[in-house]
């Protein structure tokens, strides 16, 4: 069990063998050589897996974060933000990472974030002074925010996994998103005027009213995907099929910028985005199923059980075992191998598992950009056109931030739970 | 897993499948779209549409799960693939490729006595009472396809590593 389980698994994962075809084969090998299970138990198992309306809401966020780029509403966000904080010192900066928290809300792929905002407003910073290793930096750790404020590819994924309310998360995400914006914020001002970085135009009310008109439609769409979930309008999922058909008609009625043939294209990125991230979820059922009933998670339980650790430790335990596997694991992978096996855990701790799915969440979006694997520093690679030295010396300082950002909502409960407990 | 794409039928049959996935997806945001207004605005159930929602998202992800396959796009951990040279990079995806055939072939193997089975009792869905082979067959072609696309990519990783020169050519 300890071989097809544990140790051929992590040898194919180092040697490149993609994760689901891992899982499968961890869970074929262990039909075949232990478990006295009909196999066919495999199918109905991987059914299931998929078989959960929660997840629908993962292909939904992820075509509204496609959508968002194509028909021009990112684009009306950035340049409202812009307008809005250009007289704080920094101004071009904070906007990057407001631009990054409001695109999040509606957005569920950090990447896509990274992606718009890097071609948007990675020129204007280096042009002002900021610098290309700080700039790539900030814009590919900013990205990261995208995974923690609702909705969330992260909190759907664990909400289905751990059999935790998704809504009840989303609320619970909002102020540690917030949180982990506004230290990011005061680490970027205070930067701006120790390198003394020129501030911008300036606050013009005359300019910030144009631009408020123009991103009207744009503003709407984040108000109306949260506002619709938590005034009990729709459920997370009809949320988000909601902010798809909206972004459709902006883009395409109100912008004038995308024609169907574009609309289609976003679909086909975002199916294939969709499929990468649901057959994993399809095959971690199966490896996760056989790991519970081979009393895996019970296991590590009694074992840290018997340490007699406090509930802080583990947090921190976890918090440490999240942040090495983030640097190496992606979000989708990480929380669905590691979610069945810490929630006993931390039931036995008395954790809250709403407050445990920001703690995991979080980690797993400080992954997005720590070196060497962060998927965000791929795409800041591609997009900025900045090479991966760069990019790993950038996203440092911003990694210690997010990381107090994480202690702080770790070992406050109530940051996270305030807002749930209000849903 | 970034390495060229064996051409020919393939390309053609994925170009196909890539706009199918496109409109499923399409028509999902609309049917979740009537679905939510027919329940809240006109306080109407269209009964089944949540069902049905779930046994698209089951295909689109089958079906896409074949042009990932195909296309080399899964999600893996890429720390020895992006640091070797070609030759071995070749020797990795033949060896991916081969675990992936053998056990996505077994998979969908038991995948289709399940589905045998549920021919057999002939059950139905709750809602729309849609015989239930119909979603469950989704599993059994994806699993099977990628087995196939596999065994296609693995030979093509094989000539490739035949072929490629032993020592790196000088620029």
């Amino acid at each position: 069990m300890t071989v097809t389980l544990a140790l051929l698994p992590i040898v194919l994962l180092f040697l490149g063998l993609p994760i689901f075809a891992l899982f499968i084969f961890g869970g074929v090998a262990s039909f075949i050589w232990f478990l006295s299970v009909p196999p066919v138990a495999l199918h109905q198992i991987m059914f299931g897996g998929l078989e959960n309306y929660a997840l629908l809401g993962v292909p939904f966020f992820i075509f509204a974060g496609e959508l968002m780029g194509g028909s021009g509403i990112a684009q009306r966000l950035i340049v409202w933000v812009l307008a809005l904080l250009g007289r704080v010192p920094g101004g071009l900066g904070v906007a990057t990472i407001g631009a990054c928290t409001l695109i999040g809300a509606i957005s569920g792929v950090s990447t896509a974030t990274v992606a718009v905002v890097g071609k948007s407003l990675f020129p204007g910073l280096v042009k002002e002074g900021y610098g290309q290793r700080f700039s790539a930096g900030l814009v590919s750790s900013s990205g990261s925010i995208d995974i923690v404020i609702p909705p969330s590819i992260a909190m759907i994924l664990y909400g289905a996994s751990a059999e935790v309310s998704i809504p009840k998360l989303f609320a619970a995400g909002i102020l540690p998103g917030i949180l982990i914006a506004t230290l990011m914020s005061a680490y970027v001002v205070v930067m701006a005027l120790r390198i003394g970085v020129a501030t911008g135009r300036g606050f013009d009310l005359r300019y910030f009213l144009s631009t408020s008109r123009e991103a009207a439609p744009a503003l709407l769409m984040p108000i109306f995907v949260l506002a619709s979930i938590y005034l009990g309008l729709a459920s997370p999922t009809e949320a988000g099929g909601f902010a798809c058909l909206y972004a459709i008609l902006v883009g395409r009625y109100v912008y004038k910028l995308m024609s169907w043939k574009e609309v289609l294209d976003c679909a086909v990125r975002s199916a294939m985005l969709t499929t990468q991230i649901l057959v994993i979820v399809a095959s971690a059922a199966l490896f996760s199923w056989i790991l519970t009933i081979n009393g895996v998670p019970q296991a590590i339980t009694a074992w840290l059980q018997a340490m007699q650790l406090h509930p802080w430790s583990f947090l921190m335990a976890v918090n440490v075992i999240l942040l090495i596997v983030g640097c190496f694991l992606d979000p989708t992978s990480a929380i669905l191998v590691l979610t069945p096996l810490f929630i006993p855990l931390v039931k036995a701790f008395g954790i809250d598992p709403i407050h445990f799915g920001i703690v995991m969440t979080v980690n797993v979006a400080i992954g997005m950009f720590t070196p060497p694997f962060g998927l965000n520093l791929f795409v800041a690679q591609t997009v900025l056109g900045v090479p991966l030295e760069t990019l790993y010396r950038g996203v440092l300082p911003f990694a210690v931030v997010q990381i107090v950002a994480l202690l702080i909502i770790t070992y406050w409960p109530e940051l996270s739970l305030f807002l749930a407990s209000v849903v | 897993m970034q390495e060229e794409r064996p051409n020919g039928l393939l390309n053609g049959a994925g170009q196909v499948a890539r706009t199918l996935l496109g409109l499923i997806l399409l028509a999902m945001v609309l049917l979740n779209v009537v679905n939510a207004v027919s329940r809240y605005a006109l306080s109407y159930v269209v009964i089944g549409i949540d069902e049905l929602l779930v046994f698209a998202m089951i295909w689109m992800v089958m079906i896409g799960m074949l042009l990932v396959t195909a296309e080399r796009s899964h999600i893996a951990l890429e720390i020895v693939t992006g640091r070797v040279g070609p030759r071995a990079r070749s020797a990795l995806a033949l060896l991916h490729h081969t675990v992936i055939a053998l056990a996505g072939a077994y998979a969908a193997w038991q995948s289709y006595k399940f589905v045998m089975r549920v021919i057999a009792i002939q059950q139905t869905s709750m809602a729309l009472e849609l015989p239930m082979a119909i979603p469950h067959a989704a599993i059994t072609v994806g699993l099977a396809g990628t087995a196939l696309i596999s065994v296609v990519l693995a030979v093509h990783d094989l000539r490739a590593l035949v072929t490629r020169p032993l020592v790196r050519q000088p620029a």
